[in-house]
């Protein structure tokens, strides 16, 4: 098994995270920092040996980027625009209120994937339908209401 | 493309008119089946001039849905909804040990339509631990519901601890372990109190509620615990051995005080009241206040709340016993706890 | 002896009058509905309907509430399969195998097992109910803060297991989790923990919206960056949706396993039906004479996860009735509910009030036929879902995400916390990291420190109270096994068949 160059981002990404745990972590007091500390202790640990793991398997079988892999078939646009209107989305949400930033969501996200517009219009009713039914009809939670109902 | 913006066009009218409802309180869950007295009963004591709710009204209880607290809230609402003319519908915002459902009590709309339950001293603790930004001046007290009476509490067949005394002579010369509802939680307070009064120390185990914290007086870890009366109401396997109270309690007549015995002789337990968001006008208070004293005096309303200690304390006397119990509270932090 | 038995019967006579009936429909539907939603919890589900209970007759309104009880944990299952979105934490095991047959156009089928094997689940756990109640009840009396410990650790060694591919980074999954599981108010001391200034996080990271984020939106945008997969068109249905004979027989023996795990893990107060499915997952790989199809939509998988949520179902009632120790939550809100009716937990529901807790027991069986019926006859119409294009399901799942995650404490931030899992998930799903493991680690996280910090408390520090009990040896050996299990059934198999079945990504091996 070659290994990943991928595999350096997420050795890196760990040892960050235990880095700044454990600095974090300089302010809580003795006992209550043991279980993080052994908790960051393990995690490091396990990094190492699995980047030791990494290094000699690069001796035995080589390196490959590995970005191929697992980003074969990855389309940036795509990917890009749905996670900008899912953040969009949360906004819309938290402003303006559920219903009518859910309606506009879906239908620019729909919309954007190019579904048929009678698809479109159906899962867009049948969601807000079952949202309306189950969430607050039946169980009374009440959603983000914002400027807009 | 412009049909379809069309059709979208009023397939939003048509939300709009739905989620309109969706302000409202949806009927059927949060209100339980109208009690089956037709007669109109007692009318809700209000001059033709005083204050009323014009739609429902909405409760806050800073917990999960069937906690001790809801559990309590729903049965109040259940039968206060005649005394106040409206539905009264339960919101759980539970989350950060209450903090959450009480900053969202605090930031409500002071117009009457919005209270809420407090519990006593947890609400006073988040203050301390500044889990919220509320303090006391931020909500205005309406009545008092229920009042727990906190209890030392040992198993029913420990051959060690007949009485409170023997417990204390025990855990002078041994070390003994009190299971707690959470650190610095009341049972915790309660636990402390007393051992710092009787002179001895002891180990905590805080289990994070009520619940744990009998089973691990039952699973033999730990040697005794406090907990409020309605926490060991019919319960065979545990016994209590004194009150944290001036008088002995009635669900207990035949448990001392602590205070007789010598030792902690201040009340301890745990209160729920209703409160307002502060700014709610001295009407408001009145109209509830009187609401929920009939609802607490109503015959169908102590036949169901026949498990837990109601209390109805006034407004005015629930504000004070806030702002004690904030007091208490706060009093706490130098040399109550150990290092 | 007999007279116990001539209740238990009253008990089925009373049960089967016609308002209990549909008290059971009823409420098995409702809690099917409520169990598929993301974000909406059984126990939520229970605590809502529980003040409409107070007008019925104490029998039927806990026929009600163990009704959606039951048809929740099943529920769950539901989207777990279809959209890889277990809709309660008891699912999420399910999801891992679930998803994958989906994929492959067998979502009837996998709907159909996780039915089949709920309805035993729960219905053998009944046994337990009705015949070792008192006994089983004190086992909940013998676990204590050391042997929580040990279940916690235990509970973890199932990450070697659940790691499909490399070990290492499952352990390193594992440990991440148990990092990120300790952010909140310390459970000893009261002190705020990597909260960030955010008091929401007082109770730790909500796992239910981890899951959302790490399962499901984490799937929203593994959808998004690939062509979208028109798959209406693409497999053909031709999917045989009941199981067949031999498929039952099959699956006997993993029934038969996770029944006994999830009827026990059901006992132990603080461990739950989340961790019983990956219990009864694990176990079912661990035995599976088909291991290479674990990851790739082994119904064995699917079968070992739901029949052991179930099977907590039927367990976690035994403490709680006899005992008045509820395990977690949703039997914490059902006794609520007794209590109000005004029978309280302990041996007067086994003689006072008998009748009706036999009714109750009763009812809880005749639920589970219920449930197998509503069940199967939805399966060909959940699995309609299946057949919806990517391009529908990344926005209908997102929405889900949402509010799902929004509907647990009416709060934006845990929409926020959701999202972060959400991207973080992704990524780890990327780069061969495992979600599964994480959750698992959020969950059991908080009782191993728990167990470990006061189990030394009570000790005073002293370490040789972790070894003191039977109940820990017996967790510690089972972890032992648990860990070591993959190497051991590897040369085992590598003896039997004389060739090297499984291959681990163990640097050092030959």
């Amino acid at each position: 098994m070659k290994m990943q160059k991928t595999d350096i981002g997420v050795v890196a990404f760990m040892y960050a995270v235990c880095g700044f745990f454990y600095a974090y972590s300089a302010k809580l007091s003795d006992t209550s920092r043991t279980y993080p500390k052994f908790t960051i202790a393990l995690l490091f640990f396990l990094t190492t040996f699995y980047l030791v793991q990494m290094i000699l398997n690069a001796r035995r079988h080589g390196v490959e980027s590995g970005v191929d892999t697992v980003f074969a078939g990855f389309k940036p646009v795509q990917f890009l625009v749905t996670l900008a209107m899912v953040i969009v989305y949360f906004f819309l949400m938290k402003y303006i209120g559920f219903f009518v930033s859910t309606t506009v969501f879906m239908l620019a996200c729909l919309l954007f994937l190019r579904v048929p517009i009678l698809a479109t219009i159906l899962s867009i009713v049948s969601i807000d339908l079952l949202i309306y039914l189950a969430f607050v009809l039946f169980l009374g939670v009440r959603l983000p209401a914002g400027i807009l109902f | 493309m412009k049909k379809a913006f069309a059709l979208l066009l009023a397939l939003c009218m048509v939300f709009a008119l739905c989620a309109c409802g969706q302000t409202e309180a949806p009927a059927q869950t949060e209100t339980p089946a109208e009690p089956q007295t037709e007669a109109p009963a007692e009318a809700p004591a209000e001059e033709s001039a005083g204050w009323a709710p014009d739609g429902p009204v909405t409760m806050i209880v800073a917990y999960k849905a069937g906690n001790g607290t809801d559990v309590t809230a729903r049965i109040l609402a259940q039968y206060a909804e005649k005394y106040i003319g409206q539905t009264i519908v339960i919101e759980n915002v539970d989350g950060g040990s209450g903090s959450i459902g009480w900053s969202q009590l605090a930031a409500a709309e002071p117009d009457g339509m919005t209270i809420g339950f407090m519990n006593l001293p947890n609400f006073n603790s988040s203050i301390v631990k500044e889990l919220g930004t509320y303090t006391t001046a931020d909500f205005a007290a309406i009545c008092n519901h229920v009042t727990e009476t906190s209890l030392v509490i040992v198993r029913a067949d420990d051959e060690r601890f007949p009485d409170i005394d023997s417990l204390v002579a025990y855990a002078k010369e041994n070390e003994t372990v009190a299971s707690t509802n959470g650190a610095q939680a009341s049972n915790h307070i309660g636990a402390q109190a007393f051992a710092n009064s009787a002179g001895f120390k002891y180990i905590d185990l805080p289990q994070g509620n009520t619940a744990d914290e009998l089973t691990s007086l039952l699973g033999k870890e730990a040697d005794w615990c406090v907990a409020k009366a309605a926490d060991i109401a019919g319960r065979t396997d545990v016994k209590p051995l004194a009150a944290f109270s001036a008088e002995r309690i009635a669900e207990y007549p035949d448990v001392p005080t602590l205070g007789e015995k010598g030792y902690y002789d201040q009340w301890l337990g745990s209160s729920r009241c209703v409160v307002a968001p502060a700014g709610v006008s001295a009407e408001v208070i009145a109209f509830y206040e009187a609401a929920f004293k009939a609802t607490m005096e109503d015959p169908e309303y102590l036949a169901a709340a026949a498990s837990f200690a109601t209390d109805y304390k006034d407004a005015a006397t629930t504000a004070a016993l806030i702002e004690q119990q904030q007091a208490f509270t706060e009093g706490l932090s130098t040399g109550f706890w150990y290092e | 002896m007999l007279e116990t038995l001539a209740l238990m019967g009253q008990g089925f006579v009373k049960a089967l009058t016609l308002i209990n009936l549909l008290a059971m429909a009823g409420g098995v539907t409702l809690g099917i509905i409520i169990g598929c939603l993301p974000g909406l919890s059984a126990a939520m589900g229970v605590a809502l309907m529980l003040p409409l209970t107070f007008t019925m007759p104490a029998d039927t309104g806990l026929i009600v509430l163990g009704a959606i009880y039951c048809g929740a944990i099943f529920g769950g299952s539901i989207s777990a399969i279809l959209i890889h979105t277990p809709g309660t934490p008891a699912s999420a095991a399910t999801a891992i195998e679930g998803y994958q047959m989906t994929l492959q156009g067998r979502a009837g089928k996998a709907l159909a097992t996780a039915c089949w094997s709920s309805f035993w689940g729960g219905l053998l756990s009944c046994i337990s109910l009705y015949f070792f109640s008192p006994l089983l009840a004190q086992l909940a009396l013998k676990f204590m803060s050391a042997e929580k410990f040990w279940l916690g650790i235990f509970g973890l060694t199932i990450i070697a297991g659940v790691s499909s591919k490399s070990i290492v980074k499952g352990l390193m999954s594992g440990a991440l989790g148990l990092l990120i599981s300790t952010i909140g108010l310390d459970p000893i001391d009261g002190t705020k923990r990597f909260m960030f200034g955010q008091a929401f996080l007082a109770e730790g990271i909500n796992t239910t919206c981890a899951l959302i984020g790490l399962f499901s939106m984490s799937q929203v945008f593994i959808l998004a960056e690939k062509k979208i997969k028109e798959r209406a068109k693409a497999t053909k249905f031709s999917d045989k949706i009941r199981l067949t004979g031999d498929e039952k027989k099959m699956l006997a023996p993993t029934v038969v396993r996770s029944w006994i795990i999830g009827n026990i893990i059901g006992i132990l107060p603080g461990a739950g039906a989340s961790i019983a499915c990956f219990m009864g997952y694990n176990n079912a790989r661990q035995f599976s004479k088909h291991k290479e199809d674990f990851g790739h939509g082994a119904i064995e998988g699917v079968c070992g996860s739901e029949a052991a949520n179930n099977a907590v179902t039927g367990g976690s009632l035994i403490p709680m009735l006899t005992l008045g120790i509820p395990g977690e939550s949703v039997t914490a809100v059902l006794m609520g509910g007794l209590i109000i009716q005004g029978l309280t937990p302990g041996p007067e529901l086994f003689t006072k009030h008998a009748a009706m807790t036999y009714t109750f027991f009763a009812g809880f069986v005749l639920v589970q036929f219920f449930m197998l019926a509503i069940g199967t006859l939805g399966c060909r119409g959940f699995a309609q879902i299946s057949r919806l294009s990517d391009a529908i399901l990344i926005p209908c799942v997102t929405v889900l995400c949402f509010i799902g995650s929004y509907a647990i404490h009416r709060n934006m931030s845990d929409v926020v916390v959701m999202l972060i899992f959400a991207v973080l998930g992704y990524l780890m799903r990327k780069f061969d990291l495992n979600t599964a493991a994480v959750v698992l680690a959020l969950i059991l996280g908080p009782i191993s420190e728990k167990g470990l910090r006061g189990a030394l408390r009570v000790s005073g520090g002293d370490i040789g109270v972790l070894f003191a009990s039977p109940v820990s040896w017996v967790l510690i050996i089972l972890s032992i096994i648990g860990i070591f299990s993959p190497f051991l059934m590897a040369k085992f198999e590598k003896k039997v068949t004389g060739t090297e079945e499984v291959v681990l990504e163990t640097e050092s091996g030959e």
